[in-house]
């Protein structure tokens, strides 16, 4: 996006004036509430930013485990993206269902880090610290 | 759901259920909680019948959202009472409507019980629920009593007969909701592989609340006051509720007492071996803690799928499935590494 600021960092700047003095001035039973709609712009917004960089990176662990190639920085569209993701995701679910994974440890380390990247976005706060 | 245009309806019904010349509901207001289920608060007065007088009623039907694995209402009733009469501090369950010409949907009416619910609250607020150890041993000795009901049982006949082996029976069932979302989950998948492999052999089975943990029973300041939300019943390893209650994702911030965020396992285990008279295994307990966590993630994934309705309850859902699952399925990740497939 060329206009400043971008959609992420309007979420950002709205996030902070709800939970700044809009969050104090509402009355006690709707703050709940807020804080739900803060925290799903909060996710909305760390998707923005980095969803994409965190699909691709999972993207090229899953095609490594499968021999295919990488793709290049930025070259895949979203929708071809997601379709890779779906597609790799069933097949490395349906493999380790069948009992063709079993203690596979590269397999363990990239599904900690396809959870972590997730994690990630959607609530960073509960990442283990040691990560 | 209205229940102002129903209240002639409603009224006529609860008079006829009591016994009573007539009844006149004074107040109904929603109450808060409840994801899949809508309860009321009803302020009833009953002209003679056993209720005879002001009475404080629970209603509860479902929400516009629900769908899914709970029980229909009819068979929570059934399931309630059964766990009534089983002697577990419940709200008295009264009466059951399954007249879809009252409220439109089969609903059911109960005691009003006092206490406070909230998960967090309950664990951040040490005035609440009483003396911890007590409160531990006491939810111990609940599970206990609920877990006498087994097998057949003249009264919950709905229930699908039970897999000899519950583990592979929860496997199974986490599997075939996680095909019906249509989306891959390979790090779930991943700990339920492990706990195929290493299911424990087939234990006792008796009727298991499936939801019993910190959250889902009522306190007041000197403790328990109501075990809630039976919609998840069916029959299972009576081991696997107290994998729930211990589980770390149903501590509320307070990982280090194991037993709900209120207390260590001790006082928990020690009040439902003296009611049960049976052994905790404290590794099949273990195994139930981690698919725990798988089953928490995949019901959390189906809230996630029910946002359809719009509005706060289905923004709470569509939250519920994108913060808990990737968390939950780390920890499953963390407790299966390549290390303990050792053995097979």
């Amino acid at each position: 996006m060329r206009d400043k600021p971008d959609g992420a960092a309007l979420l950002d700047l709205a996030r902070a004036v709800l939970t700044g003095d809009l969050l104090a001035e509402l009355p006690e039973a709707a703050r709940y509430r807020a804080r739900m709609v803060a925290n799903a712009m909060a996710i909305a917004a760390r998707e923005m930013s980095a969803g994409k960089r965190t699909q691709e990176a999972e993207r090229d662990a899953l095609a490594a485990l499968y021999d295919e190639a990488p793709t290049a920085a930025g070259q895949a569209d979203a929708e071809e993206l997601d379709e890779a993701l779906t597609r790799l995701n069933w097949w490395l679910a349906a493999e380790i269902r069948a009992g063709r994974r079993d203690g596979d440890a590269g397999v363990h380390e990239l599904l900690q880090e396809s959870a972590r990247g997730r994690l990630r976005l959607a609530n960073p706060k509960a990442l283990p610290s040691d990560n | 759901m209205r229940l102002a245009a129903a209240q002639p309806a409603l009224d006529a019904f609860l008079a006829r259920s009591a016994g009573a010349q007539t009844a006149h509901t004074m107040e109904a207001r929603p109450l808060s909680g409840g994801a899949i289920q809508e309860n009321w608060l009803l302020t009833v007065d009953f002209a003679g019948g056993a209720q005879d007088g002001r009475q404080e009623l629970v209603l509860r039907t479902d929400a516009p959202t629900a769908v899914g694995s709970s029980l229909p209402r009819a068979h929570e009733f059934a399931v309630q009472r059964a766990a009534w009469q089983a002697g577990v501090t419940v709200a008295e369950p009264l009466w059951l409507c399954e007249d879809p010409a009252i409220l439109g949907q089969p609903f059911y009416v109960m005691r009003r019980v006092a206490g406070e619910a909230a998960g967090r609250r309950v664990v951040a607020d040490v005035k609440l629920g009483g003396d911890r150890l007590a409160l531990a041993e006491c939810l111990g000795r609940e599970l206990a009593r609920l877990h006498t009901i087994t097998p057949p049982h003249p009264d919950l006949s709905f229930l699908v007969l039970p897999e000899p082996d519950a583990a592979r029976g929860v496997i199974t069932t986490c599997r075939a909701y996680l095909d019906a979302l249509g989306a891959p989950q390979p790090g779930l998948e991943w700990g339920l592989r492990w706990c195929e492999a290493y299911a424990p052999p087939p234990g006792d089975i008796t009727l298991v609340h499936q939801d019993f943990r910190t959250g889902n029973y009522m306190v007041d300041e000197n403790g328990l006051t109501a075990v809630l939300d039976w919609e998840f019943c069916a029959w299972g390893d009576p081991m696997s509720d107290l994998g729930w209650f211990c589980a770390k994702c149903w501590r509320f911030g307070r990982d280090d007492l194991e037993a709900g965020g209120i207390a260590a396992r001790e006082p928990f285990y020690r009040g439902y071996e003296a009611e049960s008279g049976r052994r905790v295994s404290p590794k099949r307990v273990a195994y139930w803690e981690l698919l725990a966590h798988i089953r928490w993630a995949v019901i959390a994934l189906q809230q996630g799928g029910r946002t359809a309705a719009g509005g706060e309850a289905s923004l709470e859902l569509g939250l519920t499935g994108r913060l808990f699952p990737p968390e939950l399925e780390l920890a499953v990740l963390d407790a299966t590494p390549a290390t303990r497939w050792a053995e097979i």
